[in-house]
């Protein structure tokens, strides 16, 4: 097996254009990361808002620092794996550089608290297996996961305006030498 | 094969916030490796109706388990294999641990589930597999690890925040058991 992190960004705002969690595996590393699957869950247990419907859009990049953001740290899956290469960073609301004029996938999405008792799609979004936005690769001997090269990345983007709310977004991913 | 097993963490009460739901536990010198393949957390409440509300948990690694809570015996896949008792190893709930690293959070209702509640999220929980909140590593996955338990360590499912104590959670782990 490779060796696999989960990486786990809580809370996070909406933003028009903001880079809602990112991952580069920056020139140096001399790993490829491959990204097999990504969810979105509504884990909000804020007060009540007003909610909004919102895209995202997953892109490939070239550029990633921490900006404005912050770092989010990853887990290992067994606490033998190696640590992870110091030039594969992860940021919420980082800066993004070389983005991809290609979209690889939009996503649509409703931001509103989830409540009990409800038949609404935003209360339907806290079930894992709901929240699944890429699992290309996972479990297939014959698809590719997003596969990340030295000075490749990928992240997810909000593309409207509206800063209500925070969803957590979360990546499964491997670091291997080839 | 690996020796696989399924422990049942049946209707534990919601409680206090910070309790932990459902650990399992991999002591120093057992000679045994521990890998999680899938949790399940279900919401099978199904006494006097509540009011209800939505509950964060996470699932973390537990480098310490201080005080063993109620003790979950494990059910084998295979009865020619070993025992639980002979792996050494423990599962529990309301047990006091020291966490580690957080693997993932999730939101379950802690509503109760009556019939013809078909339309309302309160009822998916209680369907398995909308209710699996770990399965990385199976679906005959050859390159994801699964949660990894190696001696003198463990995870568990704790309970973060909610608006509702009076329900319960019901927690089901698959894993396996070797020796390397």
């Amino acid at each position: 097996m490779a060796e696999t992190w989960q990486l786990n960004a809580r809370e996070i705002a909406p933003g028009d254009g903001k880079s809602m969690l990112g991952i580069l595996n920056g020139a140096g590393s001399g790993k490829v990361i491959r990204v097999y699957r990504m969810w979105m869950l509504n884990n909000f247990t804020g007060v009540a808002y007003t909610g909004a419907l919102l895209n995202l859009e997953i892109r490939a990049i070239t550029g990633l620092t921490v900006g404005s953001g912050a770092a989010v740290t990853p887990v290992k899956h067994d606490t033998a794996n190696a640590a992870l290469d110091a030039n594969v960073v992860m940021f919420t609301g980082g800066t993004v550089s070389g983005e991809s004029a290609t979209l690889i996938r939009l996503l649509g999405w409703s931001q509103n608290e989830p409540v009990v008792a409800d038949t609404s799609l935003y209360t339907a979004q806290v079930l894992i297996p709901l929240g699944v936005i890429w699992d290309t690769g996972y479990g297939s001997t014959v698809l590719q996961p997003l596969t990340l090269r030295e000075g490749e990345g990928v992240h997810i983007k909000c593309t409207t305006n509206a800063t209500v709310g925070t969803m957590d977004i979360r990546m499964e991913f491997t670091q291997s030498s080839s | 094969m690996a020796n696989t097993w399924f422990a049942t963490f049946p209707d534990v009460a919601i409680g206090t916030a910070n309790k932990s739901h459902a650990d399992l536990w991999n002591p120093s010198g057992s000679g045994r490796v521990i890998r999680v393949y899938k949790i399940y957390a279900l919401n099978n409440y199904r006494a006097t109706a509540i009011t209800g509300g939505m509950n964060l948990y996470h699932i973390a690694r537990i480098t310490a388990l201080t005080v063993a809570g109620t003790v979950v015996t494990p059910v084998r896949a295979d009865t020619s294999l070993e025992n639980w008792a002979a792996t050494s190893c423990t599962a529990h709930y309301a047990s006091t641990v020291t966490e580690g690293s957080v693997f993932r959070r999730f939101i379950r209702s802690a509503d109760d589930v009556g019939v013809r509640m078909g339309t309302q999220f309160d009822y998916w929980g209680s369907i398995h597999e909308m209710a699996k909140v770990w399965d990385t590593g199976c679906n005959d996955d050859a390159v994801l690890q699964p949660i990894v338990i190696r001696e003198d360590s463990g995870i568990h499912i704790k309970y973060l925040s909610g608006a509702d104590s009076t329900s319960t959670l019901t927690v089901v782990m698959e894993f396996t058991t070797d020796t390397t």
